[in-house]
């Protein structure tokens, strides 16, 4: 046959014994990669508004992920760890324990515990000038490592602290103080009638502001414990035990609760999402807009992608006809055209990545929300920056198998009979 | 194989809807001969081709090829037949765009073969016997209609087949395209190929060793057509008694 004796003379040996050999069963997939690619290249704008729709979602997903995600951070950092903790012990009756020396030793040993610290709060009033607002006084503990706020001006209480007070950044900017001034403080100490009498319960204390306190303290005052624990005439008393966790987890601070509660059946012992209506509204409404901002910007990937997959895979009929026609089988068919969704996908989120790792550091420098010490700067995570890539990877892949079953079910008899 | 034929359709029926475009078409085809399969437009060429060449399910009638039922087998045994046993060329719109007119020959025998050095090498050869090999590196989707064809000719035999199926290959090609694809067909059948041409052209015809003419769906043999245009078996000295 004279076509056999075409060959080059130094592939001819190779490509007699070639033919000679069974053949592969199915193509390689170089042949399926190259197929995939060439076809993409055809139509360049195609192919740049496919890659856009891929990058635009990952590049708005990723910030938009690592900001909610910092927002929550900031919520649980100001109103948790630097705030009441993961766990609040109140008693079951009555507004205080009486003495919480030992429970706080008994709590302490549980090993989900960091720290567990006594407050004690009494309903009074301060006043500076002209300026009178009444609120309640939280004795917190001097010595404490932990403290249910966080100082952003001047200095801390320390222990046995009788003449100085932390005050709310906005309560000090209402009376008109700031740190080192004098403030007039009423404390109820007791309801009941006391063996010495001082103004039937009331303490009036003048206290110097050592420092000033942020976001989850805007409005509080606070004392040292000790002193005010001594005031009241039980000097170990305390309205509750705030319990920091080694973790933020809910569910560590779900058993450290219970746990808390089988130790010390009159006490009740809450998680900080149980006990915080606000903290789980807005831990939904963070879980909320994530999934709903997820699902549109995954929406935005999907459609574009399938629409633009699925026209190129009608306007391909006749070349899948003939690679039908060739000897390609339905499944190496559709594993090309989802080899070009792959394609895109990949090249999209790489690119998509890029644009929202810019996007982090420009949010990092200018934080979406700046107000009163409370700044939502974005988490960067490998989960916030992953998540996002693999659901659009996924999501991509996913609307470019419908296209490419479409196109492995091309029948090639149908489509070869028309003249185009 | 029965008898040195390469395929053999019997009693073949194809309907859509309620008319039968092929109404017990039966056809052998031997090793090494060509064919010329003449009809008007609309009377079921193309679709006898497509039964013939594992495309397209007969709704009754059997196709053997190289003696194999491809119907008895599943749609990778039928692919993997088109791959290695079949080579179509078509009327138009015959090549992958998007590829070079060398990757669209080295195509099945990449597919075949796995080794894209071996079936580029491959296609550069047929290219060249063609005279193809300064449009090579064109994409098919610039080439003329005549080179496409030759170039559609050429994937057509880069794996070898046994039978090529050729539907109206020069139906949209000038006088000069027209002579240079039969040159390739004849090319074809000097190699030992067997071919089957659907054709209006009496030129063509009067190219192939036989003619079946198609009516109300079955097929007849008819005498080829003398058209004035040389025969190639004047060239190859082949006595009439002795063709295939």
């Amino acid at each position: 046959m004279r076509i056999t004796q075409l060959s080059h003379n130094d592939v001819a040996g190779e490509c007699a014994a070639a033919f000679e050999r069974p053949g592969r069963s199915a193509a390689s997939v170089g042949l399926l990669l190259f197929l995939a690619w060439k076809a993409l290249g055809e139509n360049g704008l195609s192919l740049i508004l496919l890659l856009l729709a891929v990058a635009v979602g990952v590049g708005f997903q990723i910030p938009n992920r690592a900001n909610l995600a910092g927002f929550r951070d900031e919520i649980m950092r100001q109103e948790v760890s630097s705030g009441l903790g993961q766990v609040r012990v109140r008693p079951r009756r009555g507004e205080r324990f009486h003495d919480v020396t030992d429970m706080m030793a008994s709590i302490a040993r549980l090993p989900s515990v960091k720290a567990v610290e006594p407050i004690l709060v009494l309903p009074g009033a301060i006043r500076s000038g002209g300026h009178f607002v009444v609120l309640g006084i939280t004795g917190v503990n001097g010595s404490a490592g932990q403290r249910p706020y966080e100082r952003t001006v001047g200095a801390d209480l320390v222990p046995g602290d009788n003449h100085g007070t932390v005050l709310g950044e906005r309560l000090a900017k209402k009376i008109g103080v700031s740190v080192g001034d004098d403030v007039d403080i009423q404390v109820l100490l007791s309801t009941r009638p006391r063996l010495v009498l001082d103004d039937n319960g009331m303490g009036n204390y003048t206290l110097k502001v050592r420092g000033l306190a942020g976001f989850a303290a805007l409005d509080s005052v606070f004392v040292d414990w000790g002193f005010l624990a001594s005031e009241t005439g039980e000097e170990r008393s305390a309205s509750a035990l705030l319990v920091w966790a080694r973790n933020d987890e809910v569910e560590v601070a779900r058993k450290t609760a219970v746990s808390i509660e089988h130790l010390f059946p009159a006490a009740t012992a809450m998680s900080w999402l149980d006990d915080s209506r606000y903290l789980r509204s807005v831990v939904g409404a963070v879980q909320a807009l994530e999934s709903i901002a997820g699902g549109m910007s995954l929406f935005g990937v999907i459609i574009p992608v399938l629409s633009l997959l699925y026209i190129d895979a009608l306007h391909r009929r006749r070349q899948v006809s003939l690679l039908s026609a060739i000897g390609f089988r339905e499944r190496e068919i559709f594993l090309i055209f989802f080899a070009k969704a792959l394609i895109v996908g990949i090249v999209g989120v790489l690119l998509g990545a890029a644009v929202g790792w810019g996007m982090l550091g420009y949010f990092n420098l200018h934080p979406i929300y700046n107000y009163e010490k409370f700044v939502v700067r974005p988490t960067i995570t490998l989960g916030n920056m992953l998540t996002p890539v693999l659901l659009v990877l996924a999501t991509t892949a996913l609307a470019g198998s419908l296209p490419a079953w479409q196109a492995a079910r091309v029948n090639p008899s149908d489509t070869l009979r028309r003249i185009e | 194989m029965s008898g040195g034929s390469v395929l053999v359709a019997n009693g073949l029926v194809r309907r859509r809807g309620d008319k039968a475009i092929i109404a017990g078409a039966s056809l052998t085809l031997k090793l090494g001969e060509s064919v010329a399969l003449m009809g008007p437009s609309g009377c079921g060429k193309t679709t006898l081709l497509h039964l013939l060449g594992v495309l397209d399910r007969p709704g009754a009638g059997t196709v053997l090829i190289e003696g194999i039922n491809p119907w008895s087998k599943g749609r990778n045994a039928r692919a993997a037949l088109r791959l290695r046993r079949i080579g179509f060329v078509f009327q138009q719109s015959n090549l992958i765009p998007f590829l070079s007119a060398r990757d669209n020959v080295a195509l099945p025998a990449w597919r075949l073969s796995g080794n894209r050095r071996f079936a580029l090498a491959q296609a550069d050869a047929l290219l060249d016997r063609f005279g193809l090999n300064v449009q090579a590196r064109a994409p098919g989707g610039v080439l003329s209609l005549g080179e496409a064809q030759r170039v559609a000719t050429a994937r057509a035999l880069v794996n070898r087949p046994a039978i090529i199926l050729a539907d109206e290959p020069t139906g949209s090609l000038d006088s000069a395209a027209t002579e240079a694809v039969l040159d390739s067909f004849d090319e074809i059948v000097r190699g030992g190929t067997t071919l089957l041409v659907a054709t209006h052209d009496p030129r063509v015809a009067s190219r192939m060793h036989r003619m079946v003419h198609m009516q109300d769906g079955a097929l007849v043999d008819q005498p080829i057509p003398t058209t004035g245009f040389p025969s190639p078996f004047a060239a190859l000295k082949i006595p009439a008694g002795r063709r295939p």
